[in-house]
């Protein structure tokens, strides 16, 4: 008797699957999120920690700080705009230096316990915004490319 | 994809944990299909299921819901079961080039008798007597329901190379079906 390859291969016979089995990956499943959940509350409880840590490292130089950290005004800005359009060099030569200066102004004004409690401050600052990237940010700029390799049956 | 599917699959990227669920419900038979031939008994395959599920829930940004979701999660499955074996033992999965030009031809098999259901339990025994590789690109073909170009896609292999291990799996499994008196396929 002659069979067509393809009809045999597709209904080959196979080992029933367990009846449990998706019951069993859901439990699984159920596990993982519960660790994710423990987890991110751990690590939000640390960047929290940090946040009151560096709150109480600056407080006592805040008014040091204060002054140091007030923005520019916006005509400044625009003048600012304005020399960099006509000559630019000295312009870029001149934020730096004023950068620096500015930097050498805070450290003296809230001395080291106070940029101890800025750099506690940046660290779940910058924690938080990394994890609203993913799901917002990152998810767009990778998705036209996700999608043309999932459409082969790629990614992960 | 399914009608409904779509809006599952997006709520399940977005982390919905039940709309995730219930793609397990769905996918989970045939995933089972795929790792059960690929894999050497059934408590492996179930293991390699739930290994895949897994990986998926941690990835699933990754997929996205325009587009279907089996030939996905068949890539986690697979890349799941190439890391479990090659805890094992290597597996060559590099382009056979020359070297497969041995098996172009597509001579028929000697003409034997048996009753279908015979062949099959056969030939499902001799699949699974084949070389891993080869048994994967026949599991992803028949039983996955993958296009060749979605094979190559899920195993990170040229596409003449996917078309090559499959006609090698064939070849192998006629000259093991006739040595065993058994039947001919064409």
């Amino acid at each position: 008797m002659r069979y067509e390859w393809d009809d045999l291969m597709r209904d080959l016979p196979l080992e029933p699957m367990a009846g449990d089995l998706s019951a069993r990956v859901s439990l699984r499943l159920q596990a993982q999120r519960s660790r994710e959940r423990r987890q991110r509350i751990l690590v939000d409880g640390a960047m929290a920690g940090l946040t009151v840590l560096g709150l109480a490292a600056l407080a006592p130089a805040w008014p040091g700080a204060e002054s140091s950290l007030r923005l520019g005004t916006l005509e400044s800005s625009s003048a600012w705009v304005g020399r960099l359009g006509l000559s630019p060099a000295p312009a870029v030569w001149g934020a730096v230096s004023g950068g620096l200066a500015w930097a050498r102004h805070l450290a003296t004004n809230v001395g080291v316990q106070g940029l101890f409690g800025m750099i506690l401050l940046a660290l779940p600052l910058f924690f938080w915004l990394s994890r609203l990237m993913p799901e917002r940010a990152r998810a767009s700029e990778d998705e036209s490319k996700i999608v043309s390799r999932q459409a082969e049956g790629v990614t992960a | 994809m399914e009608p409904g599917e779509h809006d599952l699959l997006r709520r399940a990227v977005e982390g919905d944990g039940p709309a995730f669920d219930r793609l397990v419900l769905t996918h989970t038979p045939r995933l089972y299909r795929l790792m059960r031939r690929m894999a050497s008994d059934r408590s492996e395959a179930e293991a390699l299921v739930q290994e895949a599920w897994l990986r998926a829930w941690v990835n699933r940004r990754r997929c996205s819901p325009e587009q279907p979701f089996f030939p996905w999660l068949a890539r986690i499955a697979t890349n799941a079961a190439r890391d479990a074996w090659r805890r094992k033992r290597p597996l060559d999965f590099a382009d056979l080039g020359a070297a497969a030009e041995w098996v172009a031809s597509d001579e028929p098999a000697a003409e034997f008798r048996l009753e279908e259901e015979e062949a099959k339990r056969r030939l499902a025994d001799e699949v699974e007597r084949l070389r891993p590789e080869w048994r994967m690109v026949l599991a992803l073909r028949y039983d996955g329901d993958l296009t060749y170009e979605q094979i190559a896609a899920a195993l990170g292999l040229p596409l003449n190379t996917v078309r090559t291990h499959l006609r090698r799996a064939k070849i192998a499994l006629r000259k093991r079906l006739e040595d065993g008196d058994a039947v001919r396929v064409g």
